[in-house]
This record gives structure tokens, sequence and C-alpha cells, in this order.
């Protein structure tokens, strides 16, 4: 509750010497829930000027487009393209998904860019000093910088999906579009998050414990890319390269629990054609969904990993060593 | 007496403790990955296979590039993010010679990180008396080769961009990891095309190919490169990428981006 | 020993210096502006790290850009603390040193030494990580001038030390300016400048406004008449004398009581040279005499004032 602004101020015993014992703000916090706002629109418009962001923007909205076109292609010459996706029941929810994995690993650089600095910039020039001398609690600080990096890549995710949901829906409503997949929007809009919330975690995690976005780019790249491939590399080996077993060891990753779980939400069961050394003939194989609770726990505990790592980090007190 | 200091410094950059024990980790990471293979593939066990799972996909595949890219990117950008490049610049060393000296440091920190690596992956598959039996010799004098052309090549990178991780990252695990598995000759346009024709692994071989797989071993889509020309090209690219790394440091300014007023 | 010619640099489409034209010579000189003026950007292109976009710079006899004869006999000190955190104060120094051409006995004996100068000996095998703002600007100028540079550029060089600490760098860079190197400090605390140098680059958004020493820029200020108060029981008479005076150009009672009183005048030398003889011929009690425009930061504000 603030003060009323009329009320005369209470006299302040004169102190010849002052008080230099450390203090947090005590004085009225204002009732303005959305605190963290301006941190965040700070960060974004910090990310949105570099040129680079653009370009890995550019990118990832690559995989829609090509969907699309593939999606007109079928509409226009059903011969010459038949149904790619391999997939059974529904016929859109399988493009949406291939198109979302082909954004994954743009989704990747588009965190570090925009992720790496949140708070090892702010290490490095002491102003997390600053930050904290405002009438902000340091939950609003944290809200600020994740919210920044996860709307970031939502937008990025949800955008281009939203794009060729529409032109489905201007192109294809007669063709049972909507009547055939009514959750398709739900589901887009679900697995769209996905990516935003686990790497705004990992990221703002791992850069709230370095005073150098940089470092901090490279140690969650690091940690992105070993955990890929030590599940792909520990699966190719058990499994002997088999798509069809081992479909959740397989998605023991960062990588893998984005599109396990994006997957899961558009439901999809995709049949790729594979060739088989033991019948030489192409068969398709069919790769089930993984199971959701395992990698909702695992994505979950990442989350919440890297959002108390990062929370545990920032202090409004500069510690000096040396 | 200045190049030991510069290049001493460098590597004390390098390996401040916070790194140490990444790099640690980074040694440590293949061994235990091939120790929880061993585990996981039971009684198929074949130290050549998993040896060669491991080291093309985590050690040539993931390790050698990102501690390239870290660490060859780094040696610029570190001194230009954290300013002390103005110090570098105003001292009166040539700009080629401290860019040659740094990437030397970096150089030899990556080869070192990535030799003990596999040394040690060799070690728990095969073992201290059976260590003949894997193709150690050769992937140990191939990874230096490796270390030196990506580092060139990032080093040159972060002569040329401001913001070389990214695009580090971008072509290390997009296109290295990308255009050498596809058919025909614009593999060619890969490190890692060379890298693989010099240090071949034997894999697990799968039991089922992806369109893709079968493509690059259908009978006709077979790239043979010889021997001498994956090596002529990677020594080739690394001199040519360091020499423009070195020229372009030398006639171009490096402020640190604030310090422009 | 230092020269620039028609000197102009341009980031993109903003301009960092436009058309400067100088030359820097043995002893202190203050580079002095208002934020944004141009400072930082004239040091970079005298210390090599930014070419000129057009005209030249020349730095005892040549081109400094990136050039190690230059840097040879050049130091620099800039004006960000960041340095290598991880290194302790004296390393920072040695490996600076080093680079700079001084080995074995003489290195060491010479990183002492400097480091004794700057106040950091106590301090000097504590890492960089953990020195204030004070203790990072005294490593700053040691490495600096820890090779015995003939040009010493100080980029604000005063920042974040305490009255003590400024009082002891003041005294350096004057003994350095005194041995006849060319030391050029950039700052704009006036106060400080000062006391540290009569000589001056003035600097406003990127232009070259003077040059030279203050009290002589300060007298080619025509626009603007020295000012010169006196406290004098008698105010009134005193006015009525000083009018008489040819050099005297107005005469202001600047209190009812006229007990003080401010003159124009543009010639003050005649005026100082007058005033002794008609106060002891009329016995006027003077209690307190002084210029408060025949100053650096007078100059400044007319100078920069006019042009704002």
């Amino acid at each position: 509750m603030s003060p009323d602004p009329n009320l005369p101020l209470e006299p302040t015993p004169s102190q010849p010497i002052a008080d230099l014992s450390y203090r947090h703000f005590d004085g009225p916090l204002h009732n303005r829930t959305l605190r963290w706002w301006t941190i965040t629109l700070a960060m974004i418009r910090l990310t949105l000027r570099k040129p680079g962001f653009w370009i890995l923007v550019a990118l990832a909205m690559l995989p829609h487009l090509i969907r699309g076109f593939q999606i007109y292609l079928q509409s226009q010459v059903p011969q010459a393209a038949p149904d790619l996706t391999g997939a059974s029941g529904s016929r859109f929810a399988p493009l949406f998904f291939q198109a979302f994995d082909g954004q994954k690993f743009f989704f990747f650089l588009i965190a570090l860019q925009a992720g790496a600095g949140t708070i090892a910039a702010d290490n490095r020039a002491n102003a997390l000093l600053v930050y904290l001398s405002k009438p902000i609690t340091k939950g609003d600080y944290l809200l600020g910088k994740w919210m920044s990096v996860f709307l970031t890549l939502t937008a990025v995710a949800l955008v281009p999906a939203l794009l060729l949901y529409l032109y489905c829906l201007l192109s294809y409503s007669s063709n049972g579009f909507l009547h055939r997949e009514p959750w398709l929007l739900v589901q887009l809009i679900g697995a769209s998050l996905v990516p935003g919330i686990l790497h705004s975690s990992l990221i703002v995690g791992l850069s709230a414990w370095s005073k150098s976005p940089r470092m901090a780019g490279a140690a969650y790249a690091g940690l992105y890319l070993v955990s890929s491939i030590v599940a792909v590399t520990v699966w190719g080996i058990r499994y002997r390269g088999d798509l069809a077993r081992g479909v959740l060891e397989r998605h023991l990753s960062i990588d893998g629990v984005i599109g396990g779980l994006a997957q899961n939400c558009y439901q999809v069961t995709l049949k790729v054609p594979q060739f088989s050394r033991r019948s030489m003939e192409f068969q398709l194989t069919e790769i089930a969904i993984p199971d959701l609770w395992p990698l909702l726990l695992l994505g979950a505990t990442l989350t919440v990993l890297g959002l108390a790592a990062a929370r545990a980090r920032i202090h409004a007190v500069e510690v000096v060593r040396g | 007496m200045s190049d030991l200091y510069i290049f001493r410094n460098t590597l004390r950059e390098l390996n401040r403790p916070g790194r140490l024990w990444v790099n640690l980790l980074l040694v440590l990471l293949p061994a235990a990955l091939a120790l929880a293979a061993r585990a996981a593939a039971g009684s198929r066990f074949r130290p050549e296979t998993v040896y060669g799972n491991v080291a093309s996909s985590l050690i040539f595949g993931f390790l050698l590039v990102i501690l390239a890219v870290v660490n060859g990117t780094g040696v610029l950008s570190q001194e230009i993010e954290q300013k002390t490049i103005t110090y570098l610049l105003t001292r009166p060393v040539p700009r080629w010679r401290l860019l040659l000296l740094k990437f030397l440091a970096a150089f030899l920190m990556v080869t070192v990180t990535v030799c003990a690596s596999c040394l040690l992956v060799a070690l728990t598959l095969f073992g201290v008396g059976r260590l003949s039996g894997a193709p150690i010799g050769r992937d140990l004098l191939i990874l230096p080769v490796g270390a030196l052309a990506y580092g060139a090549l990032f080093v040159l990178m972060a002569t040329l961009l401001q913001r070389p991780l990214m695009y580090g990252l971008l072509f290390a695990f997009g296109w290295e990891s990308w255009v050498p598995n596809l058919p025909g000759y614009f593999r060619r346009v890969s490190l890692m095309t060379y890298l693989r024709v010099l240090a071949p692994h034997s894999r697990e071989e799968p039991e089922t190919l992806d369109i893709a797989q079968v493509a690059t071993t259908l009978p006709g889509t077979q790239d043979g490169i010889p021997h001498q020309m994956a090596w002529n090209v990677l020594i080739g690219f690394s001199v040519l990428a360091l020499m423009l790394a070195l020229y372009t440091f030398s006639v171009r300014e490096y402020v640190p981006r604030d310090e422009t007023g | 020993m230092i020269l620039l010619e028609r000197a102009s640099r341009w980031y993109g489409q903003i301009i960092g210096i436009n058309d400067v034209s100088c030359q820097i010579g043995a002893g202190v000189t203050a580079l002095l502006g208002p934020n944004g003026a141009g400072k930082s950007t004239l040091m970079k292109l005298i210390t090599g790290q930014l070419r000129p976009t057009t005209g030249r710079v020349q730095v005892l006899g040549r081109n400094p850009f990136a050039n190690p004869h230059v840097f040879r006999r050049m130091g620099y000190c800039p004006e960000h603390e960041n340095s290598y955190e991880d290194l302790t104060g004296r390393e920072f120094v040695t490996m600076l040193a080093a680079m700079a051409g001084l080995t074995g006995s003489l290195l060491h004996a010479r990183v002492r030494e400097v480091i004794e100068a700057v106040g950091m000996t106590a301090s000097a095998d504590r890492k960089i990580g953990g020195y204030s703002k004070g203790m990072r600007q005294r490593i700053k100028i040691a490495q600096g001038i820890v090779h015995d540079p003939e040009v010493l550029i100080l980029d604000e060089p005063l920042n974040g030390l305490d009255p003590v600490g400024r009082r002891e760098m003041t005294e350096l860079l004057q003994r350095l300016g005194q041995q006849g190197k060319c030391v050029v400090v950039s700052s704009h605390i006036l106060y400080e400048v000062e006391q540290m140098t009569q000589n001056i680059l003035l600097m406003h958004r990127g232009r070259l406004l003077a040059q030279g020493n203050i009290y002589t820029i300060r007298a080619l200020i025509d626009r603007h008449p020295h000012r010169i108060q006196l406290a004098t029981p008698d105010g009134r008479a005193l006015a009525r004398r000083l009018l008489d005076l040819p050099c005297v150009l107005s005469v202001r009672l600047n209190d009812a009581g006229a007990s003080e009183i401010e003159i124009e005048t543009r010639d003050p030398e005649s005026f100082y040279a007058q005033l002794p003889a008609l106060v002891l011929q009329e016995g006027f009690v003077i209690s307190r005499f002084e210029s408060p425009d025949n100053n650096l930061e007078a100059v400044f504000r007319y100078l920069v004032g006019e042009k704002a």
C-alpha cells in the first residue's frame, strides 16, 4: 500500500554520522503486478536490434514455408506429390510437427543469442546492484529476464505456425480442415510453448552463473549438444539404429524433451520409410509417440533446476574475491 | 620474451578455474559414455565398434568441434568482450604475431583436451594391454590436424564477424553435421568429410537405413576421396584460413563496442 | 610529437571528430570537452587503434595505426576499468612490460619501480578482480608508464581515485611532463586539469575549439571581458576612480551597501598594473580581490556555451 502523499513527512532525527549498515529497500512497493515487464521489454528491444537475430528468425521460418509449399503441391498435383508425411489419421498435424522439428536447432541458436547475456551481462557490469536497489524483488528481476527469452522463442515458434494454420484454414476449410482436426490450433500453441519454457529456464540459469555472455552461451551449447549426442549414441549402440525401438531413450536430452513433448502435443505417430538390411527392402517404420510423463518430469526438472540455479545466484551485493 | 608472456597468458585465460573443470569434464565424458555403452551393449560388446561410435560422434563430431569453436573464436572475442584488446593492440608487438601466438595457445589447448579424451576412451574400452587393437595412434595424429583446420577457420571468423560464436556454432553443428552425410560431391565442402577420410571409424551397422543413408551407400553415389587429397585440403585450408585471419587482424580496427564515443 | 592534420573520423553516419588539426609537444596537455565531444576518438586515433577517415595522424613522425615502432615509445591508459581479472596487479604490469620489450632483471626492477610510483606496492600481489576502482586506475597508469614512454596518453586517469590519490597522480604526471615527455590527459573535471597544466585542447561536438595556454585563450575571448571583483568598505568612491581608467569598460555595484564592486576590462594586464598605485594613492582598503572568470571553467563555459 502506498502512503498518502498529503500526509506530512515524519521528521527524521538528525544524525551527524550516517547509518552505514546494509539495508534492504523498506519503502513502499508500488502495487504493480507487471513490474517485471519493464525488464522484459528492455531485453526484447535489445534482442530485436541484433541483425543476427533476424537472420535466425528468417531461417527458423523456412520449415513452415516448405511445409506450406508441400501442402499446396499436394492439393494441386496429388499424383506428383503424394502424402509425404506417411502419417495415419490426421493429415495436417504431422506437417506442423515436422516443421516444428525443423525449427528446433534455430530455437537453440536464438536461445543462445537472446538468453546468454540476460544475467551474465548484468553480472559483468555489476548492474544487479542497480536493479535490486529499485523497488523490484529478486522474483520480478528473474521473471523479467526469463520472460524476455520465453516470449522471444515462443513468438518465433508460434508466428510461422499460426501463419501456416491461417493458410490451411483459408485454403482447406472446404476439405474438412477444421472438421478433421479441430484441436490443431490448441495443439500448435501448446507445442510452441515448449521450447520457450525449457530453453529460457536453462539459459537464464547458466547466464546467472557467468560474468561473460560468451561463456554462458558456450556452456549452454555444450550442455545442449552433448546431451543430444550422448542420448543418440547410447540409443544407437543399444538399439542398433532401429527407430521403432528405444523411443523414450532417444529423447532423453534437452533437444529430445522438446521434440518429444511437441510430438505429444500434436499426437503424431510418424511412419518413416526405412531400408531393412535383413529383408533388403523398404518398409514403413512407425515411430511411436514417446511416453508423456517421463518427458514431462524430465522437462519440469530441467526447468526448475535452471530457475533455481538463477535464483540462487541473484544477489544485490557484489562479491569480490582476490 | 614477450611471445612467451602472450602465449602463457592466453593459456591461462583459456584455463581459468571455472573452465578447467569444464575441460576436465569434457575429457572424462566420452570415457564415461564408452563405459555406459559397454554396459548397454551387453553380450554384443565389440570394443572396435563402440570406440568407433564414441570417437566419431563424440570426439570428432562434438568435442573437437565445440572446443575449436569456443577456443578459436575466444582468442579474440574474449579480449574484445572484456575490453583487454586495447592493452594488446597498443603494445609494440606486430598484430599478426599476437594473433598467431594466441591461436597456437588455443590450438595446444584443444589438441591436448581431445587427445587426452580419445586416449582415455581407448583405455576404457581396450585396456592397456589391447590398446594396439584401437586406431588410437592414427586418431591422435588426425585430431591435431582437425584442431588446426577448425581452429584456423574459427579464428578467421572471429577476425571478421561481430558474433563469431553464434555463427561458429551454426556452422559447426548445422553445416558440418549435415553436409558430410550428403551423397555426391557436395560433401567435399565440409572439413569433417576429409577428417572422416583420414580417420574412418568402424561403427555399429544399423539394422535399418533412412533414405539419405541409402542414397550415400548406393553404387555410384560413393565419392571416393583419396587420402592425399584429404591431407592437402586440410593442411591447405588451415594455412590459407590462418593467413587470412592474420592479415585481417593486421588491417582491421578492433575497438570494444561501447567505446566509440 | 603528435600531429593531426585535418583529421576526421566517422562511425557510419555519426561523426567522431571533425577536421581536427593540432600539434602536441612535450609537457602535460589536457584534452577537455563534455561527454561525446570526441576526446576518446581522438585518443584512439593517436594510439593507433583507429584510422582517420580523412586527414592524417602522426605520432613521433610515423602513422600510429598498428605500428609497433610507435607503440615502443608510447604508453596508453584506457578509460575503462576492465582488465585480466585473474592476474595480480604485478603479473598484469609485468606481462605488458614484457610485451613492450623489457626483459630480464630490468623488467622486474622496472615493474617494482612503477608499482611503487603509483602507490600499489602493498596490493600488487592481489588479483585485479578484487581491486577497487582507485586501485585499478593506479595499476592501469603503472602499465602505461612501465616502459618509460616518450608519449603518454591517459583517458580520464583520475576517475575513481580518492583526493589523496588524485594529488599523487597529478604530481606524477606533472613530473613526467617536466621530464620532457608528451603527456596527454583527457578529463572533464576542470578543477583537476587546472591544477595539472595550463596547456589545453578543448573539444566540442567533434571539433577542436581551442588549443594552447588557458590564459592566452582567455585573453583572446573578446566577447567576454574579464570580470574582476573587489570588496571594499567604500565601493562608490572606488568605482568612480576606476571608471577614469581607460582600460575599464564598466563598474557595477553588487550590493546595496556598495561593499562589493565588479569591473569589466578587456585589458586585465593594464588594470592589474594600475590598480596598486591607485589604491595606495587614494588610501582605499581592499579586503578581497578575485577574478571569477579568469580560469578554465570560464574558458570552457564561454567557448562551449557559444557553440552550443
